[in-house]
């Protein structure tokens, strides 16, 4: 058998590409579990398609279990790894990373302001559900240090490559199609979008490399995913560039729970500023949480609270705006700017290839190349590209259905994700992490976000939104009238 | 890349005698070039849609 058919990048394409592709079949995936956030533990999950599939969750996550024990136990096959410690220790990964998914959805930790109402309960630590993956990184953590011989057992099932990059093969096809989703917003801030990849990538990223370089005394395999995590998409881009760069696993994902902690400090204090500073440009707010706060969760959360702030202060006045115009704003600016995190992966892989793992004196060879080059990153770019040319050509109902579709094909995703964050924390010794200097890595992402990017994402909003007002909702008719009519 | 993975005996080791990466000319391309780069377009940005 070939080697490249027996590699993780390969198989990370043939695993993303389709879960993808069946994800465009209607309803192939209806049975997907979606983990909710919840008080009561029976309202956790549940079928992402329930009116098609009447399944009870928990009989919706053991189909998703069967399914990806089969096919990625046949993976491990072809890969020549142990099938009988693979499948068994599948078994043990999934049990708790899910479990950790799930508990991360729980009300009192996941819940934000905004959804407290709905779930009934007065107060929740605003983590968002993607506190589950700090828990399964946690949870991973201490399976490896406490208890190394069961770390060491389950090692066969830990593809931490595998599972990251099918995760990341995966969102180039849901984003490629979502990008074609909003036209009308899409044109309207198409200029904000682009500001926004401008900004993050080729401003933050690079003085926030410098910093970690030249200030900090980083090395290039811990600056390069720090920058990204920092500028960019928090984990998506730190895990992806990470690959790119060929850093160690270990360093992206560290990097990715300071993301996780770090962005719920800003879902908590930006929104407040903004109520304070910007309730008379509801835009500039919107389009700040989409560049500053990192994770599409926490960006997204941060939006919608700040709409609630800002709409009830102008409801105040008398000023009713139309729902959702600041929070789809936000999602815009922060699609925009993960769209772009292959691209920035396929830059950053080009440069560690030839300016920097390059021999002095030496030509570059492109079968060297080749061989250091993150080839998942392929995947993604041609499912991105291909999907978001689908989206172009077919019609709004039928790009309507396949996005549902992927939306539920977006959930293995997430799944790869949490195995991801469990994998990677059973994987690393908690003294090595001290003594290459988490403190440090904290500070230098502290000084990068309150000090740099933070503003400087409040002044790029400025100049392009000052002035600007989401529309007016149109008010309601009297009754009278409709009667009359 | 997890066959070559190094032990964490000697992942310590390594770190411990780790000296300064000096940033390479790559790098320094890379930085230096994506802010230009970076201030550049958003100027252009800015002008093409009017907002200055």
């Amino acid at each position: 058998m070939r080697s490249w058919f027996r590699s993780e990048d390969t198989w990370a394409v043939i695993t993303g590409v389709l879960v993808v592709l069946l994800g465009l079949i209607p309803n192939a995936f209806g049975w997907v579990p979606k983990v909710n956030e919840w008080v009561d533990p029976l309202a956790s999950v549940a079928p992402v398609a329930p009116k098609v599939f009447a399944i009870p969750g928990g009989v919706s996550v053991l189909f998703l279990f069967v399914a990806l024990l089969g096919f990625l136990t046949f993976g491990a096959w072809v890969m020549g790894h142990s099938v009988k410690r693979f499948a068994i220790g599948f078994t043990v990964l999934f049990a708790v990373g899910y479990g950790c998914w799930v508990l991360g959805h729980f009300g009192y930790i996941a819940g934000t302001p905004d959804k407290l109402n709905k779930l009934g309960i007065p107060w929740g630590l605003g983590l968002t559900g993607e506190a589950g993956y700090l828990l399964a990184l946690a949870s991973g953590l201490v399976v490896g240090n406490f208890f190394p011989k069961v770390g060491e057992w389950l090692r066969e099932s830990a593809r931490t490559e595998w599972y990251i990059k099918t995760a990341i093969v995966i969102v180039g096809g849901v984003y490629g199609l979502k990008a074609t989703q909003f036209p009308e917003e899409t044109k309207q801030i198409l200029a904000r979008g682009l500001a926004a990849i401008i900004e993050a990538y080729l401003i933050y990223w690079a003085v926030v490399y410098l910093l970690a370089r030249k200030v900090f005394g980083f090395s290039r395999e811990w600056a390069a995913p720090l920058a990204s995590g920092i500028s960019i998409c928090g984990v998506s881009a730190a895990i992806t560039t990470g690959a790119a760069v060929r850093a160690r696993p270990v360093v992206p994902v560290m990097v990715s729970s300071l993301v996780v902690l770090f962005s719920v400090v800003e879902l908590v204090l930006l929104p407040l500023g903004a109520r304070l500073f910007l309730k008379d440009e509801p835009m500039v707010a919107a389009a700040w949480m989409g560049l500053a706060v990192k994770t599409d969760g926490a960006a997204i959360s941060s939006g919608a609270i700040t709409e609630s702030f800002i709409y009830s202060e102008a409801a105040k006045e008398g000023v009713n705006y139309e729902p959702k115009a600041m929070e789809t704003t936000t999602t815009t600016v922060k699609v925009f700017i993960d769209l772009f995190i292959g691209v920035w992966a396929v830059v950053l892989g080009i440069v560690w290839a030839y300016g920097i793992d390059r021999k002095p004196g030496q030509g570059v060879p492109f079968k060297d190349i080749w061989a250091r080059f993150p080839k998942f990153v392929f995947g993604y770019v041609i499912l991105f590209a291909a999907l978001f040319l689908v989206g172009l050509q077919v019609s709004k109902a039928d790009a309507k259905q396949m996005q549902t579709g992927l939306e539920y094909a977006d959930q293995f995703r997430r799944v790869f994700f949490v195995l991801t964050f469990f994998a990677i924390g059973m994987g690393a010794n908690l003294r090595r992490l001290w003594a290459e200097g988490l403190g440090k890595l904290a500070l230098v992402y502290a000084i990068s976000l309150f000090g740099f990017v933070i503003w400087f994402g409040l002044l790029v909003s400025w100049l392009f939104f000052h002035g600007v007002k989401p529309p007016e909702a149109k008010p309601k008719e009297p009754t009278a009238v409709v009667e009359g009519k | 890349m997890s066959a070559d993975k190094p032990t964490d005996a000697t992942t310590a080791e390594e770190m411990a005698k780790q000296q300064a990466e000096p940033l390479l000319p790559a790098e320094k391309w890379l930085i230096f070039g994506s802010i230009t780069l970076g201030l550049v377009l958003l100027g252009l940005l800015l002008w093409l849609t009017g907002a200055l």
